[in-house]
């Protein structure tokens, strides 16, 4: 299934955020904030750029993705219960004791999930090995690595971008989620990683900035990065904290809390209302 | 190295904790919270068990554990003013006071709470409030035990351990924490050698956590009262 319809993606998205509240509702805890933000970047990916197919969530020659910021786990389970991994009413248990959706991605638990992540600053070193593995192997798959922009903090990232380069990893497409906030406040007050698409690009790769709510740009910057040949692609998405949900938006507070009933209710109303 | 939340601090940061602090006996003091699966509903990848393993093995490093609020208290200013390495574990979640205001304590030396003969139980950092909790359970079965907080996991309190082994019949510690390495092995190290005597190991039993709420996870992984109390019995 690809879905080449920009409406079409926008409703899936839509369908993606209101899983993703209802996650977070149901768990009473959980990164809100930083799941809606990549929300449209994973409906490009899962709806109409990766080649996977739900069914065979274990197929070898399937395109891969890594969320390296991990703990926007109710975005991906959100994406993947909605494209059929796995039922969507499974959502809400999200955190329970009782429950697979583990509050980091467990791929051990998880249909669809292809790394086990949650330590930030891990992802890109294990989306190389994929990328190279597939290169060594000539199994044509191309990997896709989500960082957030708090995590590109830390320092292995930039160690593993300097693996990516030195490798060529041209099936290799890192996204970073520059919604410009994180735990303790904005990117630049912590720790600034800007210019970021300067960084990626005196490490060697090709670099695109884009804006990540924007479902043809996403598309477009996913289909020129497989155009790329000899160096990776970094795509940095500029994003919105908490983005559909107008009290959650640019709120730092959001990062890392649970709407109680009533801001629920409002943030469904709202979500619901979006074209 | 951007360790976003403390309990990397002692993972992430390990060989330099191991080369730049302990080697040079650097006058560096590590506090991490978030340990154990009491961290809770963010799950395995959140919940370090392993701490007190690493951190105990390294040359001139103190390891601590702290119960409750009026012990924390007391660690903090006490490892400002001590000289070295010091690595001070510490619990996310609120916890039940044990001890008065400006109670004294001292590093290296555990607390005896009770002196009943029908056990020991050793416990540390969140665990002491449940094995108390297990004391008062028994006693009014008509069994009498002893609890030993050990906030001091290195050096860790070699005389209080054996005469506890001498004076009573069992001896059971009990940690939110891999029974590989931490209090249980720091325990079992000082009766092999000093005093031998079967230990019981309370623990998380070689395996990751999970996600789920904290007090949920204790039970999960059966360090309540009531299972430290089915363990004195058995």
């Amino acid at each position: 299934m690809k879905e080449n319809d920009i409406e079409e993606l926008k409703k899936r998205a839509k369908e993606i955020r209101i899983g993703i509240i209802e996650a977070v509702h149901g768990a009473k805890s959980g990164h809100p904030g930083g799941s809606l933000s990549c929300a449209d970047i994973l409906t490009v990916l899962y709806f109409n750029q990766m080649n996977i197919d739900p069914s065979k969530p274990h197929d070898e020659a399937r395109d891969r993705f890594v969320l390296s910021k991990g703990h926007a786990a109710p975005a991906l389970y959100s994406t993947l219960a909605n494209r059929g991994y796995f039922d969507v009413n499974e959502l809400v248990n999200l955190r329970h004791i009782d429950s697979n959706l583990q509050g980091h991605p467990d791929m051990n638990k998880i249909p669809g999930v292809d790394f086990t992540t949650g330590s930030l600053g891990q992802g890109l070193s294990v989306a190389n090995g994929m990328a190279l593995g597939s290169k060594l192997e000539k199994r044509g798959i191309r990997v896709y690595c989500l960082l957030g922009d708090g995590e590109i903090e830390e320092g292995q990232v930039w160690e593993a971008a300097m693996s990516a380069s030195h490798y060529k990893l041209d099936n290799l497409c890192v996204i970073v989620d520059n919604n410009n906030l994180q735990i303790d406040g904005t990117v630049e007050d912590v720790m600034s990683p800007y210019p970021i698409d300067e960084k990626f690009k005196s490490f060697g790769f090709y670099a695109i900035k884009i804006d990540g709510h924007d479902i043809e740009q996403i598309k477009k910057a996913l289909e020129k990065a497989k155009t790329v040949k000899g160096k990776p692609t970094a795509i940095i998405a500029k994003t919105v904290k908490g983005k559909g949900v107008s009290f959650m938006e640019n709120q730092v507070g959001w990062h890392g809390k649970a709407p109680n009933d009533e801001q629920y209710k409002e943030a469904i109303k709202e979500l619901k209302k979006i074209k | 190295m951007q360790a976003h939340l403390q309990y990397l601090q002692v993972g992430r940061a390990y060989d330099q904790i191991r080369n730049s602090v302990c080697y040079p006996n650097m006058n560096v003091k590590i506090c991490a919270t978030h340990a154990g699966v009491t961290v809770g509903e963010d799950g395995a990848t959140h919940q370090m068990l392993e701490d007190l393993s690493l951190m105990r093995t390294l040359p001139n490093m103190t390891v601590m554990s702290t119960s409750d609020d009026t012990q924390t208290r007391w660690a903090v200013e006490e490892i400002a003013k001590y000289e070295g390495p010091v690595y001070l574990r510490l619990c996310r979640l609120a916890t039940p006071v044990i001890y008065e205001e400006g109670t004294k304590f001292e590093i290296g030396k555990g607390i005896q709470i009770g002196d009943g003969e029908a056990g020991t139980v050793i416990g540390t950092g969140v665990t002491v409030a449940e094995a108390i909790k297990a004391m008062q359970i028994l006693k009014q079965e008509g069994i009498n035990i002893r609890v030993v907080d050990m906030h001091t996991i290195k050096p860790i309190d070699k005389e209080l351990i054996v005469k506890c082994a001498k004076e009573t019949k069992k001896i059971i510690t009990v940690e939110d924490h891999s029974i590989i390495g931490g209090l249980g092995s720091a325990v079992c190290e000082v009766l092999a050698e000093n005093c031998p005597a079967k230990v019981i190991r309370m623990g998380i039993r070689d395996s990751f956590g999970k996600s789920g709420k904290a007090e949920e996870l204790l039970e999960y992984f059966k360090l309540t009262a009531k299972h430290i109390v089915d363990t004195v019995k058995m």
